[in-house]
């Protein structure tokens, strides 16, 4: 095996060997039981007692979505108007300008939907305030919304009947005390020790070897970093992301970064079967959620490690395999690794440039986020892998003339229709825009808005398509990584993607959640011989054949025209 | 313009939390 090759092996087997020991972890903080990050609980009681929040009080799941619904409302508006008036705010050393109101509104949906999505690049279109108190801060509390979300699922999933599912405040306040804050300061120390820039200061000119001169944005930078990764953001604080040298300096700062994109996302599976006692679960979605990471990872770093067939024709060697768009100090294994890694996640942070990867590797990266359910974000990955779970349990049932049942409930008409509405909103927000988008660039071209559609696309033909399709599958997916050829700061891009992100965050919370907080509510049928495992083999390929039946039959014709007739072209 | 687009914006903002809010009792009758 190659070096290349050994790195990333090296990256998945450290992010299991720590995932499962972190999901124990995470399920005995929900228990309710002893763990070593038990001296937070004064700083809790105290956050609790300033908020005047009960945090014994139990809620509904109509209580838990008004209450996560309520507190990002706020944080909307607050992000809203921070960064249209980020001239006006303090730390500002270099003078940045505020944000347009449409780069406001897509920037501020962006971060409060987990997407960071960034039309702006942050060394010139935020300050450090903005850089710390908006997205900072929403880095932190979107994925602990998330996360609380899904807490809702997973207790609603026990066996017994109630409508009691907790507290939301209790749940939120410990993801970022007990989970996300801990593992961010020491992602955070690593990379502050190996080069990510941790200063206040403004702007540095330098002299260059050639003699130019330049200035190079610095800023405390460490920890917005690890959040970024660990909370399944991807918002960079450089605009080149973690491909910038000072965002992701050497070759174990991008092993570090990469390990804390898939780290929770894997752990909150094992967390399940910890959590509810049915490891066997946890192991069965772990195994299908892999298989598809696999089925995703392998052709994209085989494609990349092959070099571009174009350049092969021209007889130019490749040794270190398709570099176009890649930094040096990570390769083209560990590049395709990361762009798989971040995008089966809905992390959309970038170490290489997703626009110069082969097409088969702009494909994996594509389906990843229409899939959205292979590991996913923090908590909402398995919520829309939940939905798909209800799915199978109800093409089962038909299969075999039985009542389709999931852990003791019965899956009935309601369950399925808000099963079936949050499984179709998601091609239907995709495929809708990419239509409109493509639609005005072909008849109105040259149409006269201050972007005019003609100067949307930096390539022509199937990638130009591609570059369309895949801002608005990021945007759904609420991922974040782009395709940088598409001219994305103007106000259709802006305002179009914004409404998407909006959908795709919300609707997929409150689904799962109201599916769960109904099903709590039914009667418990204890299993007997007619009941369908849900933790065996058999029920995980039945899971796995209706994801891809779902999102084949949904998203195939729209990568045809893009990614698949590319890789066609170039052979 | 921007004041204008600014109002817009608060406005989409609002309708769509509202939407949301509104998703969360139809789902419990749906």
């Amino acid at each position: 095996m190659n070096t290349q090759l050994t790195g990333v092996v090296t990256m998945y087997v450290l992010t299991v060997l720590l995932a499962i020991p972190l999901g124990k972890y995470i399920a005995k903080v929900y228990n309710g039981e002893k763990t070593w990050l038990n001296f937070m609980a004064p700083l809790e009681r105290l956050i609790f007692k300033l908020s005047g929040i009960n945090p014994e009080r139990e809620m509904n799941w109509k209580q838990h979505l008004k209450a996560l619904l309520t507190v990002n409302a706020i944080w909307l508006f607050y992000s809203f108007f921070a960064l249209l008036f980020q001239s006006h705010l303090p730390l500002n050393p270099d003078g940045n300008p505020s944000q347009t109101p449409d780069l406001a509104f897509n920037t501020a949906i962006s971060f409060i939907t987990n997407t960071n999505l960034q039309d702006y690049s942050g060394e010139s279109g935020a300050t450090y305030y903005t850089q710390l108190f908006v997205f900072t801060f929403l880095h932190f509390v979107s994925a602990a919304a998330g996360f609380a979300a899904m807490m809702v699922v997973f207790k609603a999933m026990k066996e017994k009947v109630t409508d009691k599912l907790g507290n939301f405040w209790d749940f939120f306040i410990k993801a970022i005390t007990r989970v996300l804050m801990p593992i961010s300061i020491v992602v955070a120390i690593i990379l502050a020790f190996n080069g990510t820039t941790t200063s206040y200061k403004g702007k540095e000119k330098l002299i260059t070897l050639q003699g130019d001169t330049v200035s190079v944005s610095r800023g405390p930078a460490a920890g917005m970093i690890a959040i970024k990764q660990v909370g399944t953001n991807g918002g960079g604080w450089y605009g080149a992301n973690s491909a910038h040298p000072l965002e992701n300096p050497n070759y174990i700062t991008n092993m570090v970064e990469n390990i804390s994109i898939i780290l929770i996302p894997i752990a909150l599976v094992f967390a399940l079967g910890f959590y509810l006692k049915k490891r066997k679960l946890s192991w069965v979605i772990y195994g299908v959620m892999t298989v598809g990471f696999l089925i995703m990872l392998i052709p994209s770093i085989n494609a990349e490690l092959n070099g571009s067939p174009a350049l092969a024709h021209m007889g130019i060697a490749q040794n270190g395999g398709a570099m176009e768009g890649k930094e040096v100090r990570f390769g083209a294994a560990a590049s395709a690794y990361w762009g798989v890694t971040t995008t089966v996640t809905s992390n959309g942070s970038v170490n290489a440039m997703h626009d110069s990867m082969m097409p088969i590797s702009g494909m994996s990266q594509m389906f990843d986020m229409m899939i959205n359910a292979f590991y996913g974000g923090v908590g909402v990955g398995y919520m829309n892998f939940y939905i798909f779970i209800i799915i199978a349990v109800f093409i089962s049932g038909l299969m075999v003339g039985r009542t389709p049942e999931f852990l003791g409930r019965k899956i009935e008409a309601r369950e399925m229709k808000i099963a079936s509405l949050i499984a179709l909103l998601h091609p239907f927000l995709i495929l809708v825009g990419t239509a409109i988008a493509s639609y005005l660039l072909v008849n109105y071209p040259n149409i006269n808005w201050a972007e005019k559609p003609s100067a949307w696309l930096a390539n022509p033909s199937f990638h130009g398509f591609s570059e369309m399709l895949y801002q608005f599958t990021s945007s759904s997916a609420n991922n974040g990584s782009g395709y940088e050829g598409l001219g994305d700061n103007s106000i259709f891009w802006n305002v179009s993607a914004g409404i998407v992100m909006f959908i795709g965050r919300f609707l997929p919370i409150i689904g799962p959640v109201a599916i769960a907080g109904l099903l709590a509510n039914k009667k418990f049928i204890p299993e007997s011989a007619g009941t369908l495992k849900s933790d065996s083999v058999t029920f995980g390929i039945m899971i796995f054949a209706v994801i891809f039946i779902v999102a084949a039959l949904s998203f195939f014709p729209a990568l045809a025209l893009g990614p698949i007739a590319e890789h066609v072209s170039i052979k | 313009m921007d004041a204008i687009l600014t109002i817009a914006y608060v406005l989409i903002f609002a309708i769509f939390f509202w939407l949301f809010f509104k998703t969360v009792n139809y789902f419990e009758k749906i």
